[in-house]
């Protein structure tokens, strides 16, 4: 095969190409079902949005739906995407959009940390927190899981989350957590590595040969063995034997899950290091010359690290996108995450240059600054004239991502007839409102659902109806009990989205997080 | 409070005039207090204390609140309590450790068990932040059986029996749970395996049954946690001896990282782990070993944040003269300093922060200007330009942005793990991104955080973190000496604000190094981190004093390693807390 740099050409090449990239892993079929279970996609970006266009702030949000020829302003039915989100017209006939949804749960945390903290504590997880970088509670993808696989597990793997360029390295972590132990919230960390994510699914890829059937022995009989394992220790504290218990009842559940896998009927993908190779052919690339987060690469490869992060950046999100396919096609689980954020500066024109024209050091300070209200920051400033497009970039080569998974989502035919993404519901959501620091007017959607609630439809929650948020920088700063101002998270609580989308997937609950809010969102 | 007076050169017990001095200088010398004029307010220093006369309606504080003892005096004569800290599980460290000693044949790619711990923490192996979540077994299950399926495709190298001899295999797999486990096993135990590896079934055949064994042995809470009983029968006032394989585990994985070697097992088998005497010896000898290098080394990579140097990346453009690789060539030099510091000095504190010693190869020379080693072996280089850890390129360079220099990161570090006051995050809000360069001033990165001082939001944390990053403005992003950025001269003033003996003015890396040589609270805080990292809980944990405690006994052993000896024979390291009854 011939290569370039890292990758395979073809293979980045179709990574480039998005939408209309056909598959390297593509399953051929779902699993058969009668009835096409329900899967949950939590995809989670950057939120390097901007709320102002360059009509400056009278305008709607960069992102906000547009009116229909003719009328004054967007509606329930009739409403445009706005040109920021050209890319999800082939979809629109799936979407839900909404605006004025807050990270309300956040007014009731007892402790504070930095606004990215806060979000990723409250985006998913949507409880009070009493510690400033740990969430309250389980998140909603892993609180689904275990309601999909209670009292039985149903999928060999209750859930998957991967993620490419996230923030790890910045000292942020991704808004996965679950009860572990004890009920103590552990954080539920994503794969980055391709590779990594396809050799703990492997295992459970159905398989009929020979080998498999003795692996399927093996398992038998050390799942029988294992379970005598926790006889032993009965002299333990009463903490300790919770910890035990506990663990005891993960490998109870991990036997049930893969005892799931014989009945699979779908076939395996490959193996992704097919397309991932080192340059030079002298030594097969490992994780020291192969960097998703992004970190420039030691060494260098020929092309250069800047070039290398944004091939790495476009190539693990497209392995990502391929393994979240096969394992939601072949019902490996049935709730995949995967974030995508902090993009390499490379692909999105971040260079010397821009960095000098917008005084900004790194892409987190340039989002910042293409949403400030100095003047020096004006859209029409000629810093604004370098940053914004560089930022609407930035969300274009997101988008590039989940516009790509839900088109590989509708290639795989369930049993039915019906396509998989028709069986899939698709959250869009961020750590952070959008590109100020905000947890209010989360700019998030919905794709899917439509088994439950009518879709093409745009709903306004903001209690201004009809409202810009030109008047966001006069929010009001309230002082939090730390002495830090903070803004006011206002709007209609997100943890209501979180019981709508509770309840299509099957789970019956009125609350999700928060127990101050309850019941579901107008429309969903 | 008590050690924030210390640089004004008051004794400690004498610290009630802190709210004094503290009063005085907040109303400029003399002045009013609630508004009723209460004389003037004499100046007042320690040993010269303002005579008073009967009637005096403002007698002096001392008299108003009794003197109480310091922490030193109250915990006097204090020991080191037994530890109460949850069931410890393995770390990915640990167990990645332990399949190395278990089945040195077979090898584990470095992400497997998923490395998946805050790398906030300290240190990794925080047994209250541990705990098993569906996706951990997921992980430990794809380990074992990866494990087990490459070791037993050698049975004969595995095992070193020939391939008729099951009886031989099964005496090795019970001995090989009994390692993993640190224990012998149980006659239940015993009959259970031998059971289950002699009944083979198609298609399971007896080298199925084989993998199958290890794979359960691999994920066996046994393995995986570390559980701890003691011996109940023999507590004293409650506090509950560890049997000596609880002992030897603790040990084995503080000094080497791994489980026990064959003679600690065969120690706590004959009961000699039970005296501190005997602990001592042990001690003493597993630091011989080259997995008390690797342990040791394990300590001072969570308390340097050794993790940062992977992100050790100058810019291209800043600095044309950095080659890919480079990063490597400051781990290097990050090990082999602090592989000297630990095992060529006593390790004391005044070690880590005075050391005028740099280690560099060919590369690393070259960027710092010192004569270049003749092999690729690493060579110590001495400099009047470095004192200690503060001073390291290592250092320098992974606490800087690709551009220019981090000196919050550098000022937060030195808070949070050489004086133990960690700093909160920032507000909700900020943008915390490292500011760009003011046109308006002259192009130093002093400057470029003019706002921290000038905005109150900023102003209350910042003035602290940054005081003391400044001071290492004496480095650039590659740890280079300079005294000009972009032209203009260096200004290297810090302070010291953490409450701490440290506080106070200083002028550049080499004077704050000294300050921190100096300070009880900077043994204080390293004697503190050693607990931690060999105990898995916090400090305070082992009792009111045992910070207190800890640090006199660093100080009377006279560095970290010897420390280290003392700390596995304290009570706190082979006894424990009574918890919940079962």
């Amino acid at each position: 095969m011939k290569t370039t740099g890292l990758f395979d050409r073809r293979a980045l090449l179709k990574a480039a190409t998005g939408l209309g990239a056909t598959s390297l892993l593509l399953p051929g079929r779902a699993r058969a079902q009668a009835t096409p279970p329900k899967r949950l996609v939590i995809f989670y970006g950057s939120g390097a949005l901007r709320y102002r266009t360059a009509d400056g702030f009278s305008g709607p949000n960069t992102w906000e739906p547009r009116a229909v020829a003719g009328q004054q302003r967007p509606t329930e039915r009739e409403w445009a995407l706005a040109p920021l989100y050209a890319a999800l017209q082939p979809f629109k006939s799936r979407m839900v959009m909404m605006r004025g949804l807050g990270m309300v749960s956040e007014t009731g945390d007892t402790a504070h940390g930095n606004a990215h903290q806060q979000g990723e504590k409250h985006a998913l997880c949507a409880t009070p927190s009493s510690q400033a970088t740990m969430p309250g509670g389980p998140s909603f993808d892993q609180f689904i899981a275990r309601r999909l696989n209670t009292p039985m597990p149903v999928t060999p793997f209750r859930s998957l989350e991967l993620a490419v360029g996230a923030w790890g390295p910045q000292g942020y972590n991704l808004p996965f957590a679950e009860s572990g132990a004890s009920g103590a919230i552990t954080r539920v960390n994503p794969v980055w590595d391709p590779r990594i994510a396809y050799d703990r699914l492997l295992g459970a890829f159905p398989a009929t040969d020979p080998a498999a059937q003795r692996r399927q022995a093996r398992r038998t009989g050390m799942f029988g063995l294992l379970k005598d394992e926790f006889g032993g220790l009965s002299k333990l504290s009463r903490g300790d034997r919770q910890k035990l218990d506990a663990h005891q009842t993960l490998v109870r559940d991990l036997e049930q899950r893969l005892g799931l896998q014989g009945r699979m009927t779908c076939s395996r993908p490959a193996d992704p290091r097919a397309t991932m190779n080192s340059d030079s052919g002298e030594r097969g690339c490992d994780l020291a010359c192969y960097d998703s987060q992004n970190l420039p690469l030691d060494p260098p490869r020929r092309i250069g690290w800047e070039a290398q992060q944004q091939r790495n950046w476009e190539l693990t999100a497209q392995l990502h996108t391929d393994l979240t396919v096969a394992a939601l096609a072949c019902d490996l689980t049935r709730v995949v995450s995967l974030a995508v954020e902090y993009q390499p500066d490379a692909g999105n024109g971040f260079d010397a240059a821009a960095r000098s024209a917008t005084g900004s050091t790194d892409w987190h300070d340039l989002v910042h600054k293409m949403n400030e209200t100095r003047a020096e920051f004006d859209p029409t400033s000629p810093a604004s004239r370098t940053g914004i497009p560089i930022v609407e970039r930035m969300v274009q080569s997101e988008l590039r991502v989940l516009t790509s998974l839900l088109a590989r989502l509708e290639q795989v035919p369930e049993a039915d007839g019906t396509s998989l993404l028709d069986h899939t519901l698709v959250l869009v959501c961020g750590q952070i409102g959008y590109g100020s620091h905000a947890l209010d007017n989360l700019p998030w959607y919905v794709i899917g659902g439509q088994w439950v609630w009518s879709t093409n439809r745009y709903y306004d929650y903001d209690v201004r109806v009809g409202g810009s948020m030109a008047d966001l920088p006069t929010m009001v700063e309230r002082t939090n009990r730390d002495g830090y101002n903070y803004v006011q998270p206002r709007g209609v609580a997100h943890n209501r989205l979180f019981v709508s989308l509770a309840n299509a997937m099957g789970v019956q609950t009125n609350t999700f997080g928060d127990p101050r809010f309850t019941g579901r969102l107008r429309g969903l | 409070m008590l050690s924030r007076l210390a640089w004004f050169g008051f004794h400690t017990s004498r610290m009630r005039w802190l709210s004094v001095i503290g009063l005085v200088g907040l109303l400029g010398c003399e002045g009013f207090i609630d508004g009723s004029l209460a004389g003037p307010v004499v100046p007042v220093t320690p040993g010269s204390r303002s005579p008073t006369s009967p009637g005096d309606p403002n007698p002096p504080p001392e008299e108003l609140e009794p003197e109480e003892p310091t922490e030193e005096e109250r915990c006097a004569g204090a020991g080191l309590g037994p530890s109460s800290v949850p069931m410890r599980q393995l770390t990915p460290w640990e167990y990645r450790n332990a399949v190395a000693t278990l089945l040195p044949s077979v090898s584990l790619p470095a992400t497997q068990p998923l490395d998946d711990i805050d790398a906030r923490l300290t240190f990794d192996n925080l047994a209250s932040a541990q705990g098993m979540t569906a996706g951990r077994v997921d992980q430990f299950l794809a380990a074992a059986e990866r494990l087990a399926a490459d070791a037993v495709a050698d049975v004969a190298r595995l095992t070193g029996c020939a391939a008729a001899d099951a009886m031989c295999r099964e005496r090795w797999a019970l001995a090989f749970a009994a390692r993993a486990y640190r224990r012998p096993l149980t006659a239940a135990e015993t009959t259970r395996y031998s059971t289950f590896l002699r009944a083979t079934t198609p298609p399971l055949d007896a080298t199925g049954a084989l993998e199958a064994f290890l794979a359960v042995v691999l994920q066996s809470p046994h393995f995986l946690f570390k559980p701890e009983s003691g011996a109940p029968a023999a507590a004293v006032n409650g506090v509950i001896p560890l049997d000596g394989f609880e002992r030897a585990t603790r040990l084995a994985f503080f000094l080497t990282g791994t489980v026990p070697d064959a003679e600690l097992t065969r120690a706590a088998a004959a009961g000699e782990l039970m005296t501190p005497t005997q602990v001592e010896a042990q001690a003493r000898r597993l630091l011989q070993t080259a997995g008390a290098r690797t342990a040791m080394r394990h300590f001072h990579d969570g308390w340097l944040h050794a993790s940062q140097l992977e992100r050790v990346a100058p810019s291209a453009s800043g600095f044309p003269e950095v080659r890919p690789g480079d990063r490597a060539s400051y781990q290097a030099s990050y090990r082999a300093f602090v592989d000297h510091l630990f095992w060529n000095t006593p390790a004391r504190v005044q070690d880590y922060f005075l050391d005028d010693g740099v280690f560099v190869d060919a590369r690393l020379a070259s960027l710092l200007a010192l004569p270049a080693p003749p092999g690729a072996a690493l060579e110590r280089r001495s400099s009047a330009d470095r004192r200690g850890v503060l001073t390291q390129p290592w250092f320098l360079a992974s606490l800087s942005h690709p551009e220019f220099t981090a000196p919050v990161l550098r000022g937060v570090h030195v808070l949070d793990r050489f004086l133990c006051k960690p700093v909160g995050a920032p507000p909700p809000g900020v943008n915390n991104s490292p500011p760009a360069a003011d046109v308006r001033l002259p192009n130093t990165t002093r400057n470029r955080y003019w706002q921290h001082a000038n905005d109150s939001t900023c102003a209350a944390c910042h003035q602290q973190i940054d005081g003391i990053g400044f001071g290492l403005e004496g480095y650039d992003v590659l740890g280079r000496r300079r005294t000009t950025e972009n032209g203009h001269p260096i200004d290297d003033r810090g302070v010291v604000q953490s409450g701490t003996d440290v506080d106070g003015a200083f002028t550049g890396a080499l004077e704050l190094a000294s300050k921190l040589a100096q300070s009880a609270n900077t043994e204080r805080c390293f004697a503190s981190h050693w607990y931690e990292y060999a105990l898995a809980g916090e400090a305070k944990e082992a009792g009111a004093c045992s910070e207190v405690v800890l640090a006199k006994l660093l100080k009377d052993a006279g560095g970290a390693r010897e420390f280290v000896v003392r700390l596995v024979t304290s009570p706190a390291f082979l006894t424990r807390a009574p918890g919940e009854a079962p």
